[in-house]
């Protein structure tokens, strides 16, 4: 999977840009972390490059391919998509909620084979003991949980996160995090997610893209390099201490400096 | 043991209980333990289809005993011999022929057309619109055909001529709240609320009409404009089912191959995008075919109302929300409660006959209502 972003400037209509000059390129597997302030373009990026907002021609291109001249049918065979939160009104059984993410790959019917990756999708998130019940009776981590299975099982080698370890406990936003790298390693999946979590992306990404004001990508690299104390308090505004964790960074947060 | 081992081992710096989960993920799946997991789906879905033969059977009976009652009275039995010898041409008693397939049939017919038809287009409507409180009017398709219906029966203004005076006319007229949501939605993007919305303020546009041509009508035409309100099968006749029967069969089949993309829009808009679904392509298709299934019923039965917003939620409480089930389960129930209710409104004061309309809100409202008590699971949001 190659991904290449060129110059991409997007707003929404009202003359304001949200994302300004984007560039970037992703051309091997791992596990790449979007982070960010609130309201710096993180969910609009991954929006704009996953075919949810119309970007101009000539700004996203996967495989060589420019983003629009790819259907949306095509596109589900490229990238899957974890939405943050859910929205399924009426209640569907957490299999059939599942099922769902393999709607490009399975036909009318249901087959052993769609249930059987479901049903290893739902061990791998822990939630087999969920299979039966309505989606609406589970909890906001749990609801996270399914939703992940659910990008998982589209069976693509691009998947691509909005939070994913939001609402999840302290347990599973680790256990989340080291199996999307673990899938980049072993199946050589692209994994690329917004996280809020500054620790954890520092210790499991192969690559960190840090966005700031004003919808500007402020710098891309290992975490090593990218995560600095000058870093944290320029885009987001708070005092710190990074220390060296096993060769990673640990940051030690301090107060916050400003408000904008 | 030992390659499994090495395997969990050789990952970057992840830990064996992941790296035993992924290595888990990537194997084909234990058959033992999948089929003890599923067996809880498995009987699901063959509730699913239990709940639709179900409903099947009771639309045979419902059916037989509605076709067998009457002045001429004819056994559950002699009806369907009598309608199998109309079939094979091997007509044994022609007054029984006559009264059975020409006379009775009919109404029928009529009854699961309608009912299915309203079922499914409920169904519909409410996924996408993403409103449990959607049905097939939710359209403005009700205020328009009365509109349409009150022109021709107060002042005999009508498009069409002779028996497709009222019919015709009311199909015309309650298309046009649809181009009006249509337009709207278009203007500003078809999100389900702008719909709604949209819907309801052209619902009352229409209603004001209504009420303004019927300052100017008297006493027969205002007592016919009612009963045509209310609800009846009394309109059936084999001729008039030619228009409805194409309209209302290509609707249903329609939705029901939609039902897969229906199941994605579930998971919201942007997500279906995701997953190959344009939704607002999806949600203008569905609004369309509802559109002209929900207007072809009305013109012929005038407004029955419940089957169409409660029979999905009836159905989804039995057998959930998977629309491939959804659907052709709402044919069934849809079907088989409105002959249900033509046949109590037949026989309950006879020979004196209860509009359909006012039978199925007896019997639909105090049922659903025990169903939304009775059911502690959450059905929707």
């Amino acid at each position: 999977m190659e991904l290449v972003v060129k110059d991409l400037d997007f707003g929404f209509g009202d003359g304001r840009n949200v994302l300004q000059s984007i560039s970037l390129s992703i051309d091997k597997p791992g596990l790449y972390c979007i982070i960010g302030p609130n309201g710096v373009g993180k969910s609009t990026l991954v929006r704009c490059i996953n075919k949810i907002y119309k970007v101009p021609d000539g700004k996203v291109f996967v495989n060589g391919k420019d983003i629009n001249e790819i259907s949306i049918k095509e596109n589900a065979g490229n990238m899957a998509y974890v939405p943050v939160g859910g929205d399924d009104l009426f209640a569907l059984t957490v299999v059939d909620t599942i099922l769902i993410g393999r709607h490009n790959q399975s036909g009318w019917k249901t087959s052993e084979e769609d249930l059987e990756t479901v049903y290893k999708s739902m061990k791998l998130m822990g939630i087999e003991e969920l299979g039966m019940k309505h989606y609406n009776e589970l909890s906001a981590g749990q609801h996270q949980k399914v939703a992940i299975a659910r990008g998982l099982v589209q069976g693509t080698d691009f998947i691509i996160l909005d939070e994913p370890t939001a609402n999840l406990d302290v347990r599973y936003q680790i256990y989340v995090t080291e199996l999307l790298k673990e899938l980049a390693v072993r199946s050589g999946m692209t994994v690329l997610m917004i996280s809020h979590d500054l620790n954890i992306t520092a210790r499991y990404a192969d690559e960190v893209i840090v966005m700031a004001r004003p919808g500007v990508i402020h710098s891309m690299g290992k975490p090593e390099d990218v995560i600095t104390e000058d870093m944290i308090r320029e885009v987001y505004g708070v005092d710190c201490d990074v220390i060296d964790a096993k060769g990673k960074p640990h940051i030690i947060l301090g107060p916050a400096l400003r408000i904008d | 043991m030992d390659a499994v081992l090495e395997e969990n081992q050789s990952t970057s710096g992840t830990s064996p209980l992941v790296a035993g989960q992924v290595s888990e993920w990537l194997k084909p799946v234990d058959k033992k333990e999948f089929d003890e997991s599923m067996s809880g789906f498995r009987r699901f879905v063959i509730r699913k289809y239990a709940f639709i033969g179900f409903c099947i059977l009771a639309c045979f009976v419902a059916a037989g005993l509605s076709i067998g009652f009457g002045t001429y009275s004819i056994s559950f039995w002699d009806t369907y011999v009598t309608i199998w010898n109309h079939i094979t041409g091997n007509i044994q008693d022609v007054i029984e022929d006559i009264v059975v397939v020409r006379d009775r049939l009919p109404r029928v017919c009529l009854a699961v057309l309608a009912g299915a038809g309203l079922a499914v287009a409920g169904a519909g409507m409410q996924s996408i619109l993403k409103n449990p409180l959607a049905e097939p009017y939710t359209t403005g398709v009700s205020s328009g055909a009365i509109f349409g219906a009150s022109l021709s029966i107060v002042f005999g203004f009508s498009l069409f001529g002779g028996d497709y005076a009222l019919i015709g006319n009311a199909f015309v007229f309650s298309l046009i709240p649809v181009a009006f949501i249509l337009m709207i939605s278009k203007m500003k993007n078809a999100s389900p609320t702008t719909m709604i919305m949209g819907g309801i303020a052209v619902m009352y546009i229409f209603n004001a009409m209504t009420t303004v041509i019927r300052l100017w009508s008297d006493p027969d035409s205002l007592s016919a404009l009612y009963a045509w309100e209310v609800g009846t099968l009394g309109y059936a006749k084999w001729d008039n089912l030619v228009l409805m029967l194409p309209i209302t069969v290509f609707g249903i089949l329609a939705i029901w191959a939609l039902s897969r993309q229906l199941n994605v829009l579930s998971t919201g808009d942007e997500n279906s995008r995701t997953l190959g679904v344009d939704a607002e392509r999806l949600r203008i298709i569905v609004l369309v075919v509802v559109a002209f299934m929900t207007a072809a019923i009305v013109s012929y039965v005038g407004l029955i109302g419940f089957v169409g917003l409660v029979a999905p939620h009836v159905v989804r409480m039995v057998i959930g929300a998977d629309n491939r089930f959804l659907i052709p389960a709402s044919i069934a129930f849809g079907a088989a409660v409105l002959l249900l209710a033509d046949l109590i409104g037949k026989t309950i004061i006879a020979p004196a006959t209860i509009q359909v309309g006012v039978i199925m809100a007896f019997l639909g409202g105090p049922m659903f209502i025990w169903l939304l008590v009775r059911k502690n699971t959450k059905v929707w949001g």
